[in-house]
């Protein structure tokens, strides 16, 4: 963790100085490297299914009545016993066959999309945390765009729908961008409202005669049609959406981290002061930002709407708003961090999905463990202190929006 | 308190090798090196905040162990950072109460009997300050009165000051020098660090001077000389004065008219300024600080908006233009707070080198980096500027302040520049560095350049200024030739009282 100078300031003021300083080591050779990357998220994995188990374990029906009993070595095997049984499903459910594999896979993109939003916002400093309502204008520009070139061929159909949908996405994006560049409105605030504006907006137009589906009283719009949809695997749920998603995390990577864009971006974050003063505008930056974020996490409601969830609904967005933090952190605002981060939410989500039909204990035990693993990412001293793991060097790659990690 | 064969590696860098340091009760020992000897780290070791890698710390003949700067403190060392760990929204009694905070009857404060004793303190050492004006309202020079409080107030009996007389005008300097007596007086030791070999000369009662981390001896004011102490600083002869020829002035570069800039509580600092700077010349703007000098510099680079008046370079109206503008009009900017502007200090020495020009060729190609050009100019530059570092990939914030202090310069003097604008340049850079710096300047003003030089340093004033301006309240009082001007009448100047300089001045 290299603690930013305003942190160490903080803790040396309230009378708890810092046990040591950061000092810089040398470049370490990639696997040095990698490990003491992956140290972290990985101890964090880990201690999140730990307390996913102890849960399990706890909610195991005879667990309570061994207890009772004074059985306590019973107790436990029982639990371990559910717990166990529980992770064999989730984890046969995620990679079991190739029907498990495909699922993951479709689980997955969606939520690298939305993780690489974040990530991107993030590194420039912006903390927007909009992607629920930047997926729905993405769905609802591209379900409208869809059956609007209803008839062409999908191979300018795809194209042309994905595109839109991007652009639907970045053009509510760039609302919260442009609020910070003008007025400096805070954008945790803007976006958060943001959100809601969009949900309920969404709510409205899904009972106008321009997206209501005609002769349905209920707000849904029509399902897209079939020409734009995402060629999928023959007998497999899983589509084209996996090497788009992946051609994006690549192009993310070389912008953050080739480009004078990415410069700028890094600069900013890091340092407005800074990037005014070596002529950086940092107005045009936030919105730059906003419109590539807002874009992505259109993108993820492009790819759901022709994918899997081909009609728009009022929950169409699910929880992606809020699982976009959270990949972006566990995968450390890299971009190649977050598409390990997000094929492990993905596996988690498939496999849980196995594990309530198997087991029949309920699905959300993975939010469950999703936040233990978020809360101990933030908090890496704590991983730290608890499994002793030494201080990283003061590369800056750690730091949670700041830093450069090329 | 003794320190005995200390080493301190970090890669690449051995920081500090074998120091020995005797502290004697009562006196002022200051420490001289270079930028990048290694006085700070040997003041973060002896306040816990590195660990040795060798050598022990001896208190009253004692051997301890310090885990942490909490150890030190409790063993009587205080410190003052360069840059001070203050809250800026707490009071002065909160912040110096803060962590060891008297409490009382069911564990409640009692900032009462904190307060009693921060002003019985503050009176016997002459550290004038009101303890309960928020700290973000006071001056620099009283925020460091409140860090050496703060210190006192740990029952501190050995004081490390790093840098203290950096910031302050010579009015506080003066000041700072009376309390640091009140407190040898009254027996406790000060560890004095300053590149201002005036100073040290006037407020030590021995110097020790480093290089390279080593040891190259100590000696009492008394037995050396300015000159004498630089040249076993830097290990070789060193110019204390500049050598230029006169000026040879051309067209107008920079012209300012009837400027107008507000500061952030919203008065007029800069109000009704003109000047204007030649190809050829320096124009030294003296002052005491805070008369305006930083809302000028930063009006004529494009950071803060002005309110009326002109701004011109090179005929091209540039008043409210952007940074961009300014940069691409061939401005170079050496910026008076290096790490809230000049510096990203996350980021490694390298990128810092290119903040301002990254997306010209040839450190990128469009919108392409070239990440080999710019390890090429760091590499270039940290040879030619001779910046003290292990490696250019390292973050900016592991370099010491001079080093820190010569990136920006070397970015600022590699940019092709028409108009050189240099806020302090050569603050908290020793005379090796300053003499280098110095020439530097000189040598971009005989390649035809324009500099605005603002320092409120006196001597750097008259080493450098083909003309010198002197500005107070917002306005230049009188423009000076170097051939004319004289230390008395600037100084008279400098506190507004321009018929006295008149006089002096004989014009
Ligand atoms: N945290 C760190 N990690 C790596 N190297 C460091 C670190 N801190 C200091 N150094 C290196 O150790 C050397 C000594 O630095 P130090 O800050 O002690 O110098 P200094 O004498 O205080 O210089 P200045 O007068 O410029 O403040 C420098 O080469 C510096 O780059
Ligand atoms: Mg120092």
């Amino acid at each position: 963790m290299s603690e930013s100078p305003e942190q160490l300031q903080a803790e040396v003021a309230a009378g708890n100085p810092p046990q040591t300083v950061t000092e810089y080591r040398r470049e370490q050779s990639f696997p040095v490297r990698l490990l003491r990357d992956l140290a972290v998220p990985v101890l964090a994995l880990f201690t999140g299914l730990l307390v996913g188990a102890i849960i399990i374990g706890l909610s195991a029906p005879d667990f309570w009545d061994h207890l009772r009993h004074g059985e306590v070595l019973q107790a436990f095997g029982t639990g371990a016993s559910l717990a166990g049984n529980a992770y064999y499903w989730l984890f046969k459910s995620a990679f079991g066959s190739r029907q498990a594999w495909s699922e993951t896979g479709v689980q997955t993109v969606p939520l690298l999309f939305v993780g690489l939003s974040a990530a991107f916002s993030f590194r420039g400093g912006f903390f927007n945390i909009g992607a629920q309502g930047q997926f729905l204008f993405g769905a609802m520009t591209a379900v409208l765009m869809a059956n609007h070139f209803a008839g062409m061929p999908g191979i300018i159909h795809i194209p042309i729908v994905l595109v839109l949908g991007f652009i639907g996405g970045a053009v509510w994006g760039s609302i919260a961008g442009i609020l910070k560049a003008r007025t400096g409105a805070n954008e945790v605030i803007t976006t958060l409202m943001l959100n809601y504006v969009a949900i309920y907006l969404v709510n409205w137009l899904l009972i106008t005669p321009i997206f209501q589906r005609p002769g349905f009283p209920n707000p849904i719009t029509s399902e897209a049609v079939p020409s734009a949809l995402l060629p999928a695997l023959p007998g497999y749920r899983i589509h084209l959406g996996v090497l788009i998603v992946l051609a994006c995390a690549i192009i993310i990577w070389w912008i953050l981290f080739r480009t004078t864009i990415g410069f700028q971006l890094q600069t900013v974050g890091a340092n407005a002061a800074a990037a005014t003063y070596a002529g950086i505008s940092v107005a045009w930056t936030y919105i730059l930002i906003m419109v590539i974020a807002g874009g992505l996490a259109g993108m993820a409601g492009t790819t759901q709407l022709l994918t899997t969830q081909t009609s728009v609904i009022p929950d169409f967005a699910g929880s992606y708003g809020f699982d976009a933090i959270t990949v972006a952190i566990l995968g450390r605002l890299h971009p190649i961090g977050v598409i390990f981060a997000a094929f492990l939410l993905g596996s988690l989500r498939s496999g849980a999905i196995g594990m309530q039909s198997a087991t029949s204990l309920p699905y959300y035990i993975i939010i469950v463990i999703q936040a233990v693993i978020i809360a101990f990412m933030t908090s890496p001293h704590l991983i730290r202190q608890i499994f002793r793991v030494r201080q990283a060097a003061a590369t800056g790659s750690e730091s949670f929006s700041k830093g450069w990690a090329a | 308190m003794e320190l005995r064969g200390i080493t301190k590696r970090f890669p690449g860098v051995v920081a500090n090798e074998d120091v020995d340091l005797l502290i004697r009760p009562g006196e002022v020992h200051a420490l001289l090196g270079e930028n990048g000897a290694g006085k700070t780290t040997l003041m973060n070791v002896l306040y816990g905040l590195y660990h040795p890698d060798e050598g022990q710390i001896l208190v009253s003949g004692k051997p301890v162990v310090f885990q942490s700067p909490s150890d030190a403190i409790a063993a009587g060392i205080g410190m003052v950072h360069q840059h001070f760990m203050l809250v800026p929204v707490f009071t002065v009694t909160d912040n110096v109460m803060l962590g060891v905070e008297p409490t009382g009857f069911l564990g409640f404060l009692e900032r009462r009997k904190a307060r009693a004793r921060l002003v019985e303190l503050s009176q016997r050492f002459g550290l004038t300050v009101n303890p309960d004006a928020e700290v973000e309202d006071l001056p620099v020079g009283v925020q460091q009165r409140v860090e050496i409080l703060k210190a006192l107030y740990r029952h501190a009996s050995l004081l490390i000051l790093d840098e203290p007389t950096a910031v302050l005008t010579p009015q506080e300097t003066e000041e700072l020098f009376g309390v640091i007596r009140s407190l040898t007086d009254a027996g406790t030791s000060i560890i004095f660090i300053s590149h201002k070999l005036k100073e040290v000369m006037a407020i030590a009662d021995r110097i020790t001077v480093l290089r390279r981390g080593r040891v190259v001896g100590t000696v009492a004011p008394a037995d050396t000389s300015e000159q004498q102490l630089a040249t076993m600083m830097v290990g070789r002869e060193v110019m204390l004065v500049v050598d230029k020829d006169p000026a040879e002035t051309g067209d107008v570069v920079l012209s300012v008219e009837d400027l107008v800039v507000r500061d952030e509580r919203g008065h007029n600092a800069v109000d009704g300024l003109s000047m204007e700077v030649r190809t050829g010349e320096i124009l030294a703007v003296a002052g005491v600080q805070g008369n305006g000098q930083t809302e000028l510099v930063e009006a004529v680079t494009g950071i803060r908006p002005v309110v009326s008046g002109t701004i011109q370079v090179e005929g091209q109206e540039l008043a409210n233009a952007s940074p961009r503008d300014y940069l691409d009009a061939g401005v170079a900017h050496v910026p008076e707070d290096r790490q809230k502007y000049g510096l990203v200090l996350g980021f490694p020495i390298e990128l810092n080198m290119v903040l301002n020009t990254f997306e010209k060729e040839p450190f990128s190609h469009g919108i392409v980096i070239d990440y080999d050009a710019i390890r090429e100019n760091a590499n270039a530059l940290i040879r030619q500027f001779d910046v003290r570092t292990s490696s250019p990939q390292a973050p900016a914030s592991t370099l010491s302040g001079g080093n820190q202090q010569k990136v920006i310069i070397a970015r600022e003097f590699s940019h092709g520049s028409k108009l050189l604008v240099a806020a302090q340049p050569t603050r908290g850079l020793d005379v090796g560095s300053m003499e280098y710096i110095h020439a530097q300047i000189v040598k971009k003003r005989d390649e035809g350049a324009a500099v605005l030089l603002v320092s409120t340093e006196l001597d750097e004033i008259m080493a450098l200024g083909d003309r010198i301006a002197v500005m107070y309240q917002g306005k230049i009082i009188g423009v000076l030739d170097r051939s004319e001007a004289t230390r008395e009448g600037i100084g008279l100047l400098m506190a507004g009282r321009t018929r006295e300089a008149a006089e002096v001045q004989g014009v």
